[in-house]
């Protein structure tokens, strides 16, 4: 059997992109096609998606295959073995014969082989949104304004219209509201096409957004009232980490 | 009558056997602004000790299996088939359920849900029974959903197994949130 390999240059990066996955998912199926590393998985729940692209040029090596390539993980276990890794490590992932061998590349070369997991997946569909509002931001405006909702309680709610983008919560704990006005200097896009209004469970993203802040320091915040947020994250090496959260139910 | 009042009856009922062993009975709480009553089986030692259903280590995962789902516990309402704890959390007799069972009917009478989640086989023999479905396991009728008429409410009855169960067995927790998030309409999978 063939032998494929996938070397990126900055293994932290890549452990983040794991710890990210491992969010919503303990396992799902890396898809190797031939433009890139994708990745999308449902929470057990079914109420949040994410969502990876990482194009083959993000790749020091990326194999050419004919057909698409499934490389089903257990995140957890993936998780573990990059908590070994030291900064300026290279992290390449060979795949052969049902199973993974993870190698780490610093100043030794430390490998770890892995079975790769039957996953039961379904062809998931993009949620059909029309989104009405978009924000793109510092990811950690983002981050501490969710954190700061968590403090008093167990939802958000994220309200735009043609001045704003309002995140705040309210609860018997308290109040809350982080107000970011289209012309604030950490406001890099502001699209509201008509006010919007969603609330949504910290449950979810408060992980979400802890940790994909490490990724990358710009969030794209897209939503409609009642409908899904889609929050989408810039990865530094090319490419993106998406999630999509369904809306509290009223 | 209203719900205030079935509660207070609840709670000093002599109906059967287990008022003995109770510090408190468990009427229920919450709401069905979402139209939705979640049904569990009988209090446990936490419910037992506080009057409120499902807040032990069942209870915290039904509340954190709601919150990933998007539904706040206070917009469904939440009680059991019977409303005493008993002893040794043994699963309650036949007589114990016949006795309790008037005040749940009154209860969906009162609060009028469009749909109840049972959980468990206690409350799924017991709910599914009224709209003349009979049940021996819960793997039967997991994830399905029956429509009938119960104390005059056209009602819905929907199946998954008890978070008890679900902490018993962990393997079994991602199919009782695929459940409670089709019964409950707070995925994703609306949108796609």
């Amino acid at each position: 059997m063939a032998k494929y390999i996938l070397t990126y240059l900055d293994a932290k990066e890549f452990a983040y992109i794991v710890d990210s996955i491992s969010v919503l998912v303990e396992e799902a199926s890396f898809v190797v096609r031939s433009d890139g590393l994708f990745l999308r998985a449902l929470d057990s729940s079914r109420t949040a998606m994410v969502d990876l692209s990482l194009p083959k040029e993000a790749f020091e090596e990326f194999p050419e295959v004919e057909q698409e390539l499934k490389i089903g993980m257990n995140f957890k276990d993936l998780k573990k073995i990059l908590r070994r890794i030291k900064k300026g490590d290279k992290i390449s992932m060979e795949v052969e014969e049902g199973r993974v061998r993870i190698k780490l590349v610093g100043k030794s070369v430390r490998s770890v082989t892995l079975p790769s997991v039957e996953v039961v997946g379904e062809e998931l569909p993009t949620p059909k949104v029309v989104y009405t509002a978009m924000v793109k931001t510092a990811s950690d405006i983002l981050a501490t304004a969710v954190k700061d909702a968590d403090a008093v309680a167990d939802e958000v709610k994220f309200e735009a219209n043609e001045e704003a983008l309002v995140i705040g919560a309210s609860s018997d704990k308290g109040e809350v509201e982080v107000r970011l006005d289209r012309n604030s200097e950490l406001v890099y896009e502001f699209d509201v096409k008509e006010p919007a209004s969603a609330r949504y469970s910290l449950e979810y993203l408060l992980d979400i957004v802890g940790r994909t802040s490490r990724i990358s320091d710009i969030v794209t915040i897209e939503f409609a009232t009642a409908k899904p947020l889609l929050l989408t994250f810039d990865i530094p090496a090319g490419g993106k980490i998406s999630y999509f959260l369904a809306p509290r139910v009223e | 009558m209203d719900l205030e009042e079935l509660s207070r009856e609840i709670l000093t009922c002599v109906k059967c056997p287990l008022h003995m062993y109770r510090t408190s009975a468990v009427p229920g709480e919450g709401s069905v602004k979402l139209g939705i009553m979640i049904v569990g089986e009988a209090p446990g030692a936490d419910e037992d000790r506080t009057g409120r259903p499902f807040v032990g280590a069942a209870g915290r995962l039904l509340t954190e299996a709601l919150a990933r789902l998007g539904v706040s516990r206070d917009d469904v309402y939440i009680t059991n088939v019977v409303k005493c704890r008993p002893p040794n959390n043994r699963t309650p007799t036949r007589e114990e359920v016949e006795a309790c069972l008037p005040y749940l009917l009154r209860q969906i009478e009162l609060l009028r849900p469009r749909r109840i989640v049972a959980l468990g086989l206690t409350s799924a023999k017991t709910l599914l029974s009224l709209v003349g479905k009979r049940v021996e396991k819960i793997g039967d009728v997991r994830r399905r959903c029956f429509r009938g008429r119960v104390a005059g409410v056209e009602v819905e009855i929907c199946a998954t197994y008890h978070p008890a169960a679900v902490l018993r067995n962990p393997r079994l927790k991602e199919e009782f949130m695929g459940d409670l998030a089709a019964f409950l309409g707070g995925g994703l999978e609306r949108f796609f």
